[in-house]
């Protein structure tokens, strides 16, 4: 599924005598079907509001958002189909399960979106198989047995269940070791290969941004600030500096290197296997 | 001083079995250290942290905070007076409209005199950079500012000892680094004892002393250096090493030796730089 907005617009009524305005303003994107967009930004500069606009949990006050078939403006109504489509998974979701069995969580989203029988138990299967929790063995065990990792994937799962076709994961991986941030992450991409989805992800770590998308969105004060291709994004790192947003690591060593006169060439991001090249041909150039 | 001697933890489940969180810890905390507590999720260490302000009472073994006994009823007030904690979400620590409340709550329910409040308050404010925000109402606060207002309020209790578990886990990076470095400030100038369990490994290498935990044991204890240097032990319970270590790794595989092992991004380009 593919999502535009256009010039979407939503003010929150907070009347505390400031002159300060909360919301979004103005939000233009194009985000094509299949594609994974970053969306970056300090706390509180929009992107939560953002997200809950793409399945229609607010309205915009102005401009309109197409979603697939969806247009979605400010009288829109009966939005049940396009919640179906649209998965959020939201910072900590397991926080929200509360059945007493994995698979009561499980369906509970579905049903309520009107499947049932064959369909319903096969929703569920393929979520859980998909991330990788075992069905026979795990679907009758309460939630709260798991560990925390576990856990976070029960919660996603839920939101799997409803076969979206647009996924919104706004940090998911929190509070999670390095070890399950990475397995999380990983996972998360076969998902999104497998079921050929369209992905928004939140993170304030630019390094994960780098790693999983193709196109950043920034944001500040509710407004897109700067857009483009994640390795020309990141290249700013001037701008995302005054942003108060960090750097890939890569930038930052590069830059060290650079005042220390080590290095001349381009800030770029990159993974770490390349960034080790890189500096490895620097030193082996210098003592040839 | 915290003395941590053969604490051991068993959370019961439904069906009668038993996970054992904690087993047989020791530990000893020196007044004025930094310690750092690592370790995966489900290792232990909030469970090792609930235990030094009496949250969560001793099963077997004992905590001493000064050398009184978290075990006992009666000592409970004067443990929660002495070990100040600080969660994970800003969010949920906020009782008060504005940050002066907040502060003042914990001081009105230890009958602290109201007239000293206000001095009381303004110093701890102080202390966290948020002397200027006091009639600030919480939602208008960035993260790393309501973190650091949190810390604010415990320290106005004036604690002995701080204890954090995981204040940066839901911050974005420059209130991660706001807090972290008012922890090393109030370390450093005011000698407080900080003991900071976290996910981040880049934020440990400040510490005097990391311990890290793997299913309820303590595997590891040292300087950051002399843990991180464990490589193969810390693969082998899935902690990664900070990043500019992995890298520094990456480049030995390439034929690239070094003087020193290096943990912070800073040190690892003076090591390149003198071999440049």
């Amino acid at each position: 599924m593919a999502v535009i907005l256009e010039n979407v617009y939503y003010k929150y009524d907070v009347d505390d005598n400031t002159s300060e305005e909360y919301g979004i303003f103005n939000i233009s994107m194009k985000v094509e079907q299949g594609t994974t967009v970053g969306i970056i930004g300090k706390t509180g500069s929009g992107k939560s509001t953002l997200m809950q606009h793409l399945n229609a949990l607010y309205l915009p006050q102005k401009g309109r958002l197409i979603v697939g078939d969806f247009i979605i403006d400010k009288k829109s109504k009966n939005l049940k189909n396009l919640r179906k489509k649209v998965g959020m998974v939201f910072q900590y979701p397991e926080d929200q399960l509360f059945e007493e069995t994995i698979y009561n969580d499980l369906a509970f989203g579905p049903k309520n979106l009107g499947l049932s029988g064959d369909e319903l138990n096969s929703a569920i299967r393929g979520a859980m198989e998909d991330m990788e929790l075992d069905f026979e063995s795990m679907k009758d065990r309460s939630p709260y047995e798991l560990s925390g990792g576990q856990k976070r994937k029960v919660a996603i799962a839920s939101v799997l269940a409803m076969n979206p076709e647009i996924l919104v994961l706004d940090e998911p991986t929190a509070g999670l070791d390095p070890k399950s941030k990475n397995d999380l992450l990983n996972l998360l991409i076969r998902i999104k290969n497998k079921r050929n989805l369209t992905v928004f992800f939140v993170s304030h770590n630019m390094d994960d941004v780098f790693w999983l998308t193709e196109y950043v969105y920034v944001m500040c004060d509710g407004r897109i600030v700067l857009e483009g291709a994640v390795t020309d994004v990141f290249k700013e790192n001037q701008t995302l500096k005054e942003l108060d947003l960090g750097v890939p690591f890569s930038v930052e060593v590069l830059e060290l290197l650079k005042k220390r006169g080590v290095y001349e060439g381009p800030l770029d991001p990159m993974r770490l296997e390349s960034l080790a090249d890189l500096i490895a041909d620097v030193l082996r150039g210098k003592n040839d | 001083m915290i003395k941590i001697i053969d604490l051991d933890h068993e959370y019961r489940k439904d069906n009668n079995a038993s996970i054992k969180t904690l087993n047989m810890v020791n530990i000893e905390i020196n007044k004025g250290d930094f310690v750092s507590i690592i370790g995966h999720n489900g290792s232990g260490k909030s469970t090792l942290a609930k235990h030094l302000n009496g949250l969560i009472i001793p099963q077997k073994g004992e905590v001493l905070i000064d050398d009184i006994k978290v075990s006992e009823d009666h000592n409970i007030w004067e443990i929660r007076r002495k070990v100040g904690m600080v969660f994970q979400n800003p969010d949920n620590q906020f009782v008060g409209g504005t940050i002066e409340e907040d502060m003042a709550f914990g001081l009105e329910n230890i009958g602290f005199p109201s007239k000293d409040m206000m001095e009381r308050i303004k110093y701890a404010a102080g202390k966290v950079g948020m002397g200027n925000f006091l009639k600030r109402p919480p939602h208008k606060l960035s993260g790393g500012q309501k973190q650091r207002s949190a810390i604010g309020s415990v320290l106005a209790m004036e604690p002995d000892y701080l204890v954090l578990d995981e204040p940066t886990s839901m911050l974005d990076p420059k209130g991660r680094k706001e807090v972290i470095e008012v922890l090393r400030e109030l370390n450093k100038k005011d000698k407080m004892t900080i003991i900071l369990i976290t996910h981040f490994m880049d934020e440990v290498v400040y510490s005097d002393k990391v311990i890290v935990m793997d299913m309820g044991n303590i595997v590891l204890q040292g300087t950051p250096k002399e843990v991180f240097h464990n490589k193969e032990m810390l693969a082998h319970i899935n902690l990664e090493l900070p990043k500019a270590a992995i890298l520094q790794e990456l480049l030995k595989t390439k034929g690239i030796n070094f003087k020193d092992e290096v943990l912070t991004k800073e040190d690892l380009v003076e090591e390149i730089w003198q071999l440049f």
